[in-house]
């Protein structure tokens, strides 16, 4: 039960959600769910490029879940994970529940992305197995998809926050990085459509 | 209970004398030359959190072993210096000089001094991935200032004692001393009536009572061995305990069917080594797959007479697995009563031990 206490960051399109991350610190129990069906998504990913530029301060709130999200970095891995999202993926299936999660293990792979199947409630569980002390992971995956990541210890932070992949931006694809303090199992829960797949690419960026 | 303890003066009292003498050993002057057996477990104590002993430079036993999670690493299962992703969870080392049998499964070898080849030098999976490094690496510890005093103190009658031999001897060395007798849980043994308070006190009746029966197999000092009647019956035992039934004839996963990989036997399908409850509060996740998420959830399944996996790549009803021991057979556990079950295993953490600095890692963390 402790791993559903707390949470570290949500990949969704609310800006809700978002402020949320940057405030774990206060130890917010429950993660506010948002209406991935949202209409706003859409007019949120035709006003993305325009709003590339802006300081995450002046984002612009669209109604009370939704928001137009800025452009994530252009970098080499911003371009991996659109690659893999778009290239042949591997096809694990969720666990049900929390206590399920250790049935799937996701490893951060520069090779592969994943299409997961979710259960027919929609929620599915796995675990992001962390391989390293300090490394970032830039998580992908595709809007109107939330990963919450469950971070009970407080070993992890949010260094990029949720916003559209630069090289993929009109596939709509979204991404976050997170910072890991140490390494090990976390629980990842994954909400899409019910029965449908998620599609997620989990790149590790090197060490410094 | 008796069994293992009467072992234990001698090893505390090395462990005492290793704290003791690891710091003053430091500026010992030729004259009093240092104890060999006490430096070969310090000489064990800096190989044990050498990542140059890892193919990457990013594992060590230490690492996948560490202290604060009761010498575990916190994985569901272990990733190796490559990334590559273990079919097993990381074992507890504590108390890990008593046992007979080692891993999980069966067929490992029962000497530390070779079980620790695996790791170092296994390819399938690689953890540390020394295989054809070995020599080099070795070579790299003989220019080390640090080694070549620590090596050769620990080995004083050792021309080249910079050799596998006695890096192994040296590591199992330091692993015999990761001694675990000051939990609370033993205290009360000892006669400290308040050790535990009184919902341990109500946990540990439960977890030896007949309706329980984790005693059963959690038996012994170490709480690894199988008993009848509170007789110990074997030094470890290996069950099925009711986690999985992929196929509905009793199979687990594919990727790790326990005693069967060893023996061909049907009935060890499924089979692990019964683990030491020592430091469990600190160890998760649980089972040989790391699928086990928390400790409400351990008992939840026993008290189920077993888990049925609903979601993910391997689903099925365990409780219906034609190879779990008879042992697991569930049980009615009230919400308070299963509190008080967790409040008895976590009075196994030893935190005197997790947090001794003659365990500890001796390399600075950068
Ligand atoms: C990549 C992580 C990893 C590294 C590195 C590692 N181990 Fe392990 N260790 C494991 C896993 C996983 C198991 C369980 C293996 C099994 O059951 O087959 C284990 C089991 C053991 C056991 C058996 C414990 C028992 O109760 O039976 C011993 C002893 C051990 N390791 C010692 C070491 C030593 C010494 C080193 C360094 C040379 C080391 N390990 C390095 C992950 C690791
Ligand atoms: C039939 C023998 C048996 C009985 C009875 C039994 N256990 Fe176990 N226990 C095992 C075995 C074997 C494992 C490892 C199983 C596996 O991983 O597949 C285990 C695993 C565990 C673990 C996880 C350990 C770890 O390091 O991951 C805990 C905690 C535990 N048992 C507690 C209990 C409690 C509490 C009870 C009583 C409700 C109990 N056991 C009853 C044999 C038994």
């Amino acid at each position: 039960m402790r791993i559903l206490s707390t949470w570290v960051s949500i990949l969704s399109l609310s800006l809700f959600m978002g402020a949320c991350a940057d405030e774990k610190a206060d130890s917010s129990s429950t993660a506010p769910v948002a209406d991935a069906g949202n209409s706003s998504v859409q007019d949120a990913a035709a006003g993305a490029p325009d709003t590339a530029s802006a300081a995450p301060d002046d984002v612009t709130v669209e109604d009370d879940a939704g928001v137009v999200l800025g452009l994530g970095p252009d970098d080499e891995f911003a371009q991996m994970g659109c690659a893999l999202l778009e290239g042949e993926k591997s096809n694990p299936v969720a666990g049900l529940t929390a206590a399920e999660a250790g049935q799937q293990l996701i490893v951060p792979s520069h090779e592969t992305g994943y299409a997961i199947t979710l259960p027919e409630s929609g929620t599915g569980f796995v675990t992001l197995e962390v391989p390293d002390w300090q490394v970032v992971i830039a998580l992908f995956t595709l809007e109107g998809v939330e990963i919450i990541l469950h971070d009970p210890d407080d070993k992890a932070e949010v260094v990029q926050e949720l916003s559209y992949a630069a090289p993929c931006s009109e596939q709509q694809v979204i991404e976050e990085r997170t910072k890991f303090h140490k390494w090990g199992g976390f629980t990842m829960e994954l909400r899409g459509e019910p029965g449908g797949e998620v599609w997620l690419a989990a790149v590790d960026l090197p060490l410094d | 209970m008796a069994r293992g303890r009467r072992s234990a003066p001698g090893l505390i009292a090395a462990l005492v004398l290793i704290g003791g003498l690891s710091g003053a050993c430091q500026g010992a002057s030729g004259d009093q030359p240092p104890d060999p057996a006490v430096q070969k477990v310090e000489l064990g104590r800096h190989l044990f959190y050498e990542r140059r002993l890892s193919v990457e430079g990013n594992r060590s036993c230490g690492i996948c072993h560490e202290p604060a999670l009761g010498f575990t690493d916190g994985f569901v299962r272990a990733v190796g210096s490559t990334d590559e992703v273990h079919h097993r969870n990381t074992l507890t080392l504590t108390n890990v000089g008593r046992r007979e049998a080692l891993t999980w499964g069966a067929g490992a070898p029962d000497s530390l001094e070779e079980q620790l080849l695996i790791p170092l030098m296994g390819e399938h999976p690689v953890e540390m991935g020394m295989a054809n490094q070995m020599d080099a690496a070795l070579d790299e510890l003989r220019s080390d200032l640090i080694y070549e005093r620590l090596f050769h103190e620990a080995f004083p009658e050792s021309e080249d004692p910079f050799t596998l031999e006695r890096l192994s001897e040296a590591i199992a060395a330091f692993e015999r001393t990761l001694v675990s007798q000051t939990s609370p849980f033993d205290r009360y043994v000892a006669g400290e009536e308040d050790a535990l308070d009184a919902a341990a006190r109500r946990g540990l009746e439960l977890f030896f009572s007949h309706r329980l029966r984790c005693g059963s197999c959690h038996a012994g000092p170490d709480l690894d061995q199988p008993t009848e009647e509170g007789e110990i019956v074997a030094r470890h035992g290996w069950f099925n305990i009711g986690l999985y039934d992929v196929d509905g004839q009793g199979a687990y996963p594919e990727r790790d069917q326990g005693r069967f990989e060893v023996t061909g036997l049907q009935e060890d399908r499924g089979r692990f080594r019964t683990p030491t409850l020592r430091n469990i509060e600190l160890t998760g996740p649980y089972y040989h797959d790391g699928s086990g998420a928390s400790l409400a959830d351990v008992i939840r399944n026993y008290a189920a007479g077993g888990r049925e996996v609903l979601g993910g790549p391997n689903p099925g009803d365990g409780r219906d697995n034609p190879h779990k021991s008879d042992l697991v057979r569930g049980f009615e556990i009230s919400e308070q009563e299963a509190e008080d079950l967790e409040a008895f295993l976590r009075a196994l953490t030893d935190w005197e031990m997790v947090e001794d600095p003659a365990l500890a890692d001796p390399w600075p963390r950068d």
